[in-house]
């Protein structure tokens, strides 16, 4: 019954999340035509135009385009880009990797270092090194992540010529092996710096939150009693305690990581899927600006359904009897 | 106890540093490349004619490619190219071409006029914006040899060798035929200096030089054109070496760092690319001449070059060219002089009756909004100086950013002036080309939506539309600049749009990498001829 209810209301949110990202594109101010007849809009004919909009199905009305967008979905026929004439699941093929690589090793990294961080800080709880990384990962969370991403570029790819400024990969040569895996770090590096470093603040907070909240409590207190070690009591019977919203928050902060990286692809010119989707609004591209936004949407809900499904695992108190 | 707790973050905090830095201190071997990079701002899909993206750099681009009939020369005047010699018959309706021999296409196939009129006849059948509108003009294309195409146009076109001779690449005929949907068609077959090697969208393009070229080998092997969408990116990388040109024009505040900078070389010409205040002629009480008049008068140009553009510009005067275009009607000069605006509004009675700095006009006040593209900093600033400007003769302009589709959307919706427009008035600009076709003037001005493609603001006035027309159908050049001049006098006097200036064409490149550039006048340095140094026109 639970499960049922639970999965009627995944249901419910992919529904209106398609409905949404159907609705979304179309409700912007401008068309994709200088996509589908070249840049020279203005000599063309009205007939012109109208032919050219037909032949893409935008001349039918908004209720026939959203039925026939739900059947291709159940298809699996995502459509085809205006702006790049190609299959937009070909498209989403080659930039999923870029983004999973990128958006993923930046949900690990700053999850580990934002819970460390916060357990830390937890630890040092009002002394001056508490103050000074809570202070810090609130500035990070504060600042744009565009700007961040130029300042890192000008200190790391122009002053100390550390790491390369731009791109996935070298293009002038072909490498392979450990060469090959040693310059997609080197490209990864910069963009990774910049979308972990705004990430930090959410789990870095939670935990320390959730861990000052723990520390309180009598078993806290029984532990120490007991003559326990610190770093017993610390690691085994607070921080345990205190990571199950960490859990819900690492799911949120995949969403923030993939938004990250929409600013953070275009500022280094990393090939994923954020770079596409920015392209695609600049451009009205509707067919991957369906696809992008609902990729997400899965992607978002499957994180936090996982989260769901996580809970009752680490906390017994949760299971149903 | 602490001490552990301290060690087990500083180790996450070192895990993260070694993973930056341990492994990759050392020389940047991925600065070096062996050939030309050039990096582009935006993706130009598969890049061939229906689908490249953009005028500028994307036509250019193509143009790598494909080749053209003319080609422009540095002072934009049209030269024969895959044409060896043209005839025009003495009423202006027939031209007459014969082809260059031995031109081969990048497969092998030899290249005929058979090409050239399936060419054509394929771009008239086969919509796109910029291909198919200047094949109307055709009635018939004859081939009475595989040397020799001949026009038969409908009539006379004043504008017939820049567009489309010197515009409308040549595709084969061989690959081309039966094709339905071009969009989709995967080709690289051209007949140009390069060709394509590889594209990854979003990434890069590689171009390889085609050894068999008419005009001789380019002067660089290899090609590779990077798309990074941000300019401090893409300047960044021009900086380290990792780039060694870019097709964008270099930010007036870079200029003197890169001048100083050793690796770099800046080049500096005039640009063709306008900046002007539209006005919506439709639209009280910019629809009087006089009000558009005194707001000209009001507007301090020179300010504008020397605060939004640094002094890296050229101040534009009254009617529509460069000052500089060969074009230009030179007696037009533009006046900045407030009590003349004053009292070109004082006559008209538009006073300030209610005392609240703002005249108005017929009861109503006279205030507007001024529309402008939120990514260009440029017009942003001149948008704000301007509204300063004539908040001194008491008009008050509000500057509403708006992100570029939606400020076409408002502007110029669907690209089409005869959809309407819905603003006061407007921060616009138009790319090079349409100043250097003069021709084009008539598309800015003309009252019928399918001449004046380009009169965004719904400007009407029967003696511009039969001054166009009369221009259109002269076929003698001395008269031809005559009713050039004669329309831009128009233009000067009734003011549908106030020129404001027209930015430097500023271009950097590293020139230890490659120095042969040529400065296309008004275009700046990314096209055909700076890869073919030894060609002579």
């Amino acid at each position: 019954m639970r499960i049922l209810n639970k999965l009627g209301q995944y249901g419910l949110v992919f529904w209106l999340a398609v409905s949404l990202n159907f609705c979304l594109p179309r409700l912007m101010p401008g068309s994709p035509l200088k996509l589908l007849v070249g840049e020279d809009i203005g000599l063309l004919t009205a007939a012109q135009r109208a032919e050219a909009l037909a032949s893409v199905g935008l001349d039918q009305p908004l209720l026939i385009q959203y039925l026939l967008y739900w059947r291709d979905l159940f298809q699996g026929n995502w459509g085809f880009s205006f702006q790049r004439n190609v299959a937009v699941s070909t498209l989403l093929a080659e930039r999923l990797p870029w983004t999973l690589l990128l958006g993923g090793s930046s949900l690990v990294l700053s999850t580990l270092i934002g819970v460390g961080l916060g357990a830390w800080a937890a630890w040092q709880r009002g002394r001056g090194q508490d103050v000074g990384l809570l202070g810090l990962v609130l500035l990070l969370e504060s600042l744009p992540t565009f700007w961040l991403g130029m300042v890192l570029l000008g200190f790391f790819a122009v002053h100390w010529q550390l790491f390369p400024s731009f791109g996935a990969m070298s293009r002038w040569v072909s490498l392979s092996g450990w060469a090959w895996i040693q310059d997609i770090l080197r490209h990864l590096a910069l963009p990774l710096l910049t979308l972990t470093l705004t990430n930090l603040s959410r789990p870095f907070l939670v935990t320390r939150y959730a861990l000052l909240e723990v520390m309180g409590e009598d078993y806290i207190r029984v532990a120490r009693a007991k003559g326990l070690p610190e770093q017993v009591v610390l690691l085994r019977h607070a921080l345990r305690n205190a990571l199950l919203p960490v859990v819900t928050v690492v799911a949120l902060n995949l969403a923030f990581a993939l938004a990250g990286a929409t600013v953070v692809e275009t500022v280094f010119a990393y090939p994923g899927l954020g770079r596409l989707t920015y392209e695609a609004v600049l451009a009205r591209d509707y067919p991957v600006l369906q696809a992008t936004f609902l990729l997400v949407t899965v992607l978002v809900i499957l994180a936090n359904s996982l989260a769901d499904l996580l809970y009752p695992v680490l906390d017994p108190r949760l299971r149903e009897r | 106890m602490r001490r552990q707790l301290l060690s087990f973050s500083s180790f996450l905090l070192a895990a993260l540093l070694l993973s930056f830095l341990g492994y990759y201190w050392q020389p940047s071997v991925f600065a070096q490349s062996p050939e030309l990079s050039i990096a582009i701002n935006r993706d130009e899909s598969t890049l061939q004619p229906y689908t490249y993206v953009t005028g500028y750099p994307g036509w250019n681009l193509l143009n790598l490619i494909y080749d053209t009939l003319f080609i422009l020369d540095a002072e934009n005047q049209p030269q024969p190219w895959l044409v060896e010699s043209m005839q025009v018959s003495e009423d202006g309706k027939t031209y007459t071409l014969k082809l260059k021999e031995g031109v081969k296409w990048q497969d092998g196939e030899t290249l005929t006029s058979a090409d050239v009129k399936f060419a054509y006849e394929f771009y008239k059948d086969n919509r796109h914006s910029r291909w198919t509108p200047p094949m109307r003009s055709i009635a018939q294309i004859d081939t009475p040899d595989p040397q020799t195409v001949v026009f038969n146009l409908e009539s006379a076109n004043a504008g017939f060798v820049y567009q489309p001779l010197a515009d409308v690449p040549i595709i084969p005929q061989h690959i081309w035929q039966g094709t339905t949907d071009p969009k989709t068609l995967e080709t690289r077959v051209g007949s140009g200096p390069y060709q394509l090697q590889e594209y990854q969208s979003d990434q890069f393009y590689r171009l390889r030089a085609n050894p068999n070229y008419f005009a001789g080998k380019p002067a660089i092997e290899e090609l590779l054109i990077p798309i990074i969408p941000e300019n401090t990116t893409i300047f960044s990388a021009l900086r380290t070496g990792e780039i060694q040109a870019t097709t964008r024009p270099t930010p007036p505040e870079l200029v003197q760092e890169f001048e100083r900078d050793a690796n770099l070389k800046v080049v500096r010409g005039a640009g063709f690319g306008s900046t002007l205040l539209q006005f919506n002629s439709e639209r009280d009480p910019w629809s009087q001449v006089a009000v558009r008049q005194a707001m000209d008068l009001a507007i301090d140009r020179e300010q504008l070059v020397e605060r939004v553009l640094l002094g890296y510009g050229t101040k534009a005067e009254s009617g529509w060219f460069h000052p500089a275009s060969p074009a230009h009607n030179p007696d037009l000069r533009s006046l900045y002089n407030l009590e003349q605006a004053q009292s070109l509004l004082e006559e008209q009675g538009f006073r300030d009756s209610n005392g609240n700095g703002i005249r108005e006009a017929n009861g109503q006040e006279m205030e507007g909004s001024l529309l402008v593209a939120a990514n260009n900093p440029i017009r942003l600033r001149t948008a704000e100086l301007i509204a300063a400007d004539l908040d001194k003769i008491g008009i008050r302009l509000t500057v509403t950013a708006l992100e570029p589709e939606s400020l076409d959307a408002r502007v110029w919706p669907d690209g089409d002036v005869s959809k309407g427009r819905d603003y006061d008035l407007a921060i616009w600009g138009w790319s090079a080309p349409v100043q250097i076709n003069p021709l084009r003037m008539i598309s800015l001005v003309h009252s019928d939506p399918a001449i004046g493609t380009l009169n965004i603001g719904g400007y009407r006035n029967p003696e511009a539309d039969a001054l166009a027309e009369v221009w259109t159908a002269t076929a003698d050049p001395a008269e031809q600049i005559q009713r050039s001049h004669q329309l831009e006098a128009l233009i000067a006097e009734e003011v549908p749009f106030a020129m404001l200036f027209f930015e430097d064409g500023i271009y950097s490149f590293r020139p230890q990498a490659y120095d042969r550039w040529t400065f296309q006048k008004g275009q700046g340095i990314f096209q055909k001829l700076s890869f073919l140094p030894d060609v002579r026109l």
